[in-house]
Order: C-alpha cells, then structure tokens, then sequence
C-alpha cells in the first residue's frame, strides 16, 4: 500500500474505508470455504432426474 | 469456471449445476430452499433456451435466471412472512466465543444479515471467482456497483464481528463442516 493510500484510508470515514487485505482474505476464504464446498458436493438425485428427464424429453445430447 | 461456448448449453449447463446451488444457498440460506430454486431455475432456463445467444456467457445467463427467481420468489413471500432476510441470521445466531466451530457460525450468521444485493456481490466476486464484469451482468448492475456492494458487505461483516485490526477469524475445517452439516436437510 502507498503512503498515498495509507493516507487516504485513515483520513476516509470510518463507513467508507475498505476493510485491510488480510482481513478481506480472510473473509474471502470463509466464503469460499462456505459456499463453494457446497458447491462441490454431488448433485441431489432429484436434481439429476430432472435434467435426464428434460434431455430425454427433448433428445438433448 | 471458464463458460462453456460452442457447446449444446442443454449439456453445458450441469457443470454450472453445483456452483448454481452454491450461489442459490448464499442467498437462500435455507438448503432446502436453495435446491428448490435451482430445480425452478433449470426449468425456466431449459424453456428459454431459444433465447439464449450461443457463444456469450452461459454461466452469467444461468446465474440471472436463478437470482432473477430468487427475488420473485422473495417477493411472493415478504407479502405472506416478514423477515425472510433474517430467518436463516436467527436460527445460526450464537454468542461469541473463541471456539472456531462458533467463530464460524458467528461468521455465517452475520453473512446472513447482509442485505440479499450485498450477499450475492460477495459471493459471486469472493467465493466462486466471478470477474466484476460477470458478476455484473448477472446482477444486471455496473461493476463498481458490484465492487462497491462488496465492500460495503465486508465493511458490515466486520462491523458485526467486531473484528479489529488483522484479527483473525479462526474458522478450521471441522468447524466449517460443523456448520454446513447444520444447514443440510435431513437424510441429505
């Protein structure tokens, strides 16, 4: 970070200030860890059924 | 994810399939919920898919159908329960406390008190590697109003944790497992 930004951020109002980089990582992270993990979990079977049933429905590849 | 282009989108969309659920439980909250609205939004994406432009961004296209269901369904249902933002922030509400099983619900409560706009932003840019341009497209808004709603998400997430300076959040992998087998449905 500059001295620029250093300045910029501690004369900015508290509401408007970015929160610092390690904490913006850390809660990136937590987002990742919460979200994107349900995201690689295996697709419920209603789920599946219903795309085989609308490819089969449609003949879709 | 790079978005599948050239490709029949009826196969192309099940890679988006996961991550489609990942983004509908940030800001469902509820799993159950969440699956409900991914079911909806495959169905409205298969009818529409005439309409879609084959070689532009499959996964923007995707992720609007489901938020675009997300605020009808929401809609629908501020007129019928109040709070619909704030169920999921009372029922994962816990005191502070240095255990990381409850930093963590601690963490995830507070995230579900973000206004939906704030969410879907920090989610989109911050957990599943939206570029501030996708992530505006899907939202239909600017990327500085991407940018910004996601600052001002992480602003207030501090804000609600008391998080000063670098504090650190001690979130582990048991812990984080803890608290998404609280939000799965039973006999998932």
């Amino acid at each position: 970070m500059s001295h620029t930004d250093h300045s910029k951020r501690a004369s900015a109002p508290r509401s408007e200030r970015e929160v610092s980089p390690e904490l913006r990582r850390q809660i990136d992270e937590n987002l990742r860890r919460l979200y994107r993990r349900s995201a690689e979990e295996a697709l419920p079977e209603h789920l599946q059924a219903l795309v085989a049933r609308l490819r089969d429905r449609d003949g879709a590849p | 994810m790079t978005p599948a282009t050239g490709d029949d989108p009826r196969t192309a969309l099940l890679e988006h399939l996961p991550a489609l659920r990942g983004f509908a439980r940030s800001l469902a909250g509820d799993p159950v919920r969440a699956d409900d609205l991914v079911q909806e939004a495959v169905l409205r994406a298969w009818s529409r898919f005439d309409q879609y432009r084959p070689g532009t961004n499959l996964r923007a296209w995707l992720f609007t159908i489901l938020r675009n269901e997300f605020y009808s369904q929401r809609r629908r249902a501020v007129r019928e329960v109040a709070d619909a933002d704030g169920a999921m922030a009372a029922r994962l509400a816990t005191k502070p406390d240095h255990d990381g099983r409850l930093a963590l619900a601690d963490f995830a409560a507070a995230f579900a008190r973000l206004p939906s706009e704030q969410r879907e932003a920090l989610v989109l840019v911050g957990a599943l590697g939206f570029s501030m341009d996708e992530a505006a497209e899907t939202c239909g808004c600017a990327p500085g109003t991407i940018k910004s709603r996601a600052n001002r998400a992480r602003r207030a997430l501090v804000a609600m944790m008391q998080l000063e300076g670098d504090a650190c959040m001690d979130m582990t992998e048991g812990a984080t497992r803890a608290v998404m087998s609280a939000q799965r449905p039973v006999g998932a």
